[in-house]
């Protein structure tokens, strides 16, 4: 009998604890993340779903807009403003997509792209998108800043497997973002799926995106990189081509201080994309403070061997004095020793990332030299979280249950 | 009465006939080495992970997938210490010696032709990869051939082996060629990569603004230069592989080429990333190393005719 009454008073208490215990980190709760999966909105009839914001060249003023519908509808248009007590100011404007098509390989999906331009810079704009009359709800981003003032961005990469997993980091940055005013857009860093001309995979992706939305609507812009594993036109379709057709390498003016250089390491990274960089490097280090770049493949990997770009890229990196180089591929966490000329140089480039979005974690070859303190590895899910301020950049690693694996502070140059 | 043949003369024709279809050792050595040289290749790639680790990282995880790389990286080392002293050795082939020597050739058929087919199977969707079957065709084929050559040297055992050589070479100036006709990112930076190391490279030593813009145009037409070239490349590929497997023929001048072809090819990997990728060059020594043993092979015959 006492065995009966203990039993059950074990049966209530165990949600009681485990409630407590997610309460902070629900996403840590299989059940949870499982509940939030079934809630996305379905790619199905005429409505809108999938939607996402796209940042590339002019976050201050520029932005995309896109979505996905089953079918090819006859009316796709997004409607977005300033917007207080409930309603948008004067009305809102509404624009219709400028470019829409079916996805490569899909079953009558559709892709619609809206570019909004002419934005105030650090400015909340409300948004929803209607597609033939049925309507998103109304959801919310930051436009970048025009001066020099504070903001964060989130990095990462590789959410190609690991569907679950992909859902809880981006209910952990959902949770960021919703208590973080700062916090105004992701860049991924490549392979968001194993297979890019999939579209199934994209399409599992694009859903569970809607995962980063917060419970108010903010929605993070996202600043895409092509990975290994992302080749055919679906990344195009999804990602409305940034920067141009068969390049996909293009810098973001985040602020007038920090800019962001977006490479792609899966084509060609001599010829014309080694000297874009130079002429980018050398346009933008005079003028900004924090000059990062993004690429998939590592040149100082923890893992694999270094990517082809490094001949053509690293010494343009150590010439132009590179902030911060963020890759991905290798699935751990590393932090490099500040490197120049192949050697530990306090004055040289240090590398970040490796991707941790999902995908299962692998050991990092932690012996390697660069990767030595006061260089950091590690293995676990994680996102990176990147302060600009005007005293210096403050670097950190964010695991599933909140806590920090690594920081790193750097200083202006 | 016909003078009966001398017995003396009659064996010296025997030994004559047996040389001309038993491949010389010297010969087989050459592959042994080439096959030697190529798994110091696979054990330096294993520095990072292999298309096995990443296939099975999923089911199986790390570490167990990082200690098997090990593992196989820690084997290949000592079976190609053991395969330099079978090769020097000779053991008969009856002998445990030529077993072992056996076995590990035929490990290093199934880690070639494993690495092949895998890289092609994680990187579903990719046109590059999905050629590496065909591409790697000759690192398989090498270590098959060995192990048939030493365990059944018999005459007609050689003449398929030779195909299978054929076949190999044949599978990778294809594998190469379509990604040549299809202008492989890496393929491009290769020649830009060499034309940097012998003409100099203008991105880096660019001082001024003025500087940079002629970078552009330099770096620009390097990059013309070599999406132009790449399908003429392609096509040469093609024409070698048509003329290597012609039935009966046996074009040691198309050999000779192929052989200098695949060794400024797999040379490439050095000349366009730095000297520290020579386990690429290692790794690829059988694209030309190959056609070079078929054309020794070949001479040989050739020659051996002629004196008998």
């Amino acid at each position: 009998m006492k065995i009966k009454i203990l039993a059950q008073f074990l049966l209530i208490l165990t949600p009681l604890v485990s409630v407590k215990a997610f309460s902070e980190t629900p996403w840590l709760d299989q059940k949870y993340v499982e509940t939030r999966m079934k809630s996305l909105a379905p790619v199905k009839g005429g409505g809108p779903s999938q939607w996402r914001v796209i940042w590339t060249k002019e976050p201050s003023t520029n932005a995309t807009i896109s979505w996905t519908t089953a079918k090819k509808g006859s009316e796709h248009k997004v409607r977005y403003g300033i917007r207080s007590e409930g309603k948008y100011t004067g009305g809102g404007m509404i624009l219709e997509a400028q470019r829409s098509g079916a996805y490569s390989g899909a079953k009558g999906e559709y892709y619609h792209h809206a570019r909004i331009s002419g934005l105030k810079p650090s400015t909340t704009y409300h948004f929803e998108v209607e597609s033939d009359g049925k309507k998103s709800p109304v959801m919310h981003f930051r436009t970048a800043p025009s001066d020099d003032r504070e903001f964060r961005l989130l990095f990462g990469g590789d959410s190609r497997t690991g569907i679950e997993a992909r859902a809880q980091v981006n209910l952990l940055m959902a949770d960021l973002s919703a208590n973080d005013d700062q916090l105004i857009a992701f860049a991924h860093g490549g392979d968001y799926i194993v297979s890019g001309r999939s579209w199934s995979q994209w399409s599992t992706w694009l859903s569970q995106h809607e995962l980063t939305v917060t419970n108010s609507g903010k929605v993070l812009p996202i600043i895409p990189t092509r990975g290994n594993h992302d080749g055919g036109p679906l990344y195009d379709e999804i990602f409305d081509t940034p920067g141009g057709s068969g390049k996909n390498y293009f810098h973001t003016m985040i602020s007038p201080k920090v800019a962001l250089i977006t490479l792609n390491s899966e084509i060609s990274a001599g010829g014309d994309q080694q000297a874009w960089l130079a002429k980018t490097l050398f346009d933008l280090r005079p003028k900004v403070r924090w000059l990062l770049a993004e690429y998939h493949r590592p040149v100082w990997p923890a893992v694999k061997t270094p990517g082809k770009a490094k001949k053509f890229w690293v010494p343009l990196f150590e010439k132009f004095n590179l902030d911060l180089a963020i890759e991905s591929d290798g699935h751990v966490i590393k932090r490099t020793v500040p490197i120049r000329n192949e050697k530990k140089d306090p004055t040289g480039i240090v590398y970040v990332g490796e991707g941790g979005l999902g995908v299962p974690q692998r050991i990092p070859k932690s012996d390697r030299w660069y990767l030595q303190s006061p260089g950091m590895t590690g293995s676990d899910h994680h996102v990176m979280r990147v302060v600009f301020g005007k005293e210096k950049m403050d670097y950190e690693v964010i695991l599933l249950d909140g806590k920090q694996a690594d920081r790193y502070e750097f200083f202006p140059r | 009465m016909p003078p009966s043949p001398n017995p003396l003369k009659l064996e010296e024709c025997f030994i004559k006939l047996h040389d001309l279809f038993v491949m010389s050792n010297r010969i087989l050595f050459f592959l042994r080495l080439l096959v030697l040289i190529q798994f110091l290749g696979y054990a330096a790639k294993l520095d990072g992970p292999s298309a096995l680790n990443s296939f099975l990282l999923v089911s199986m995880g790390d570490p167990f997938v990082s200690i098997f790389d090990r593992a196989v990286q820690v084997f290949i080392w000592f079976a190609c210490t053991a395969l330099l002293i079978f090769g020097i050795v000779n053991p008969s082939v009856h002998s445990m010696a030529r077993r072992i020597d056996f076995s590990i050739l035929g490990l290093f058929t199934l880690w070639s032709f494993s690495v092949a087919i895998l890289s092609w199977i994680i990187n579903p969707g990719n046109p590059f990869h999905a050629t590496d079957p065909a591409g790697h065709a000759v690192r398989f084929a090498a270590p098959l051939a060995l192990l048939l050559l030493t365990a059944f040297p018999e005459k007609g055992n050689i003449r398929r082996v030779e195909w299978l050589l054929r076949w190999g070479v044949a599978g990778t100036f294809v594998g190469h060629g379509l990604c040549a006709l299809w202008l492989k990112p890496s393929f491009v930076d290769l020649i830009i990569g060499t034309m940097n190391l012998f003409l100099g490279d203008p991105v880096f030593t660019a001082v001024s603004f003025q500087d940079l813009e002629e970078a552009l145009t330099i770096a620009a037409s390097r990059q013309a230069f070599a999406e132009s070239a790449l399908p003429i490349i392609a096509i040469q590929d093609f024409i070698l592989v048509a003329l290597l497997l012609l039935p009966g023929k046996r074009i040691k001048t198309i050999a000779l080429w192929m052989a200098v072809w695949g060794f400024v090819t797999a040379t490439s990997r050095m000349t366009a990333y730095g000297w520290d990728h020579w386990h690429d060059l290692a790794l690829r020594i059988c694209n030309g190393g190959v056609p070079l043993f078929l054309w020794a092979h070949w001479n040989s015959l050739e020659s051996k005719k002629i004196s008998s």
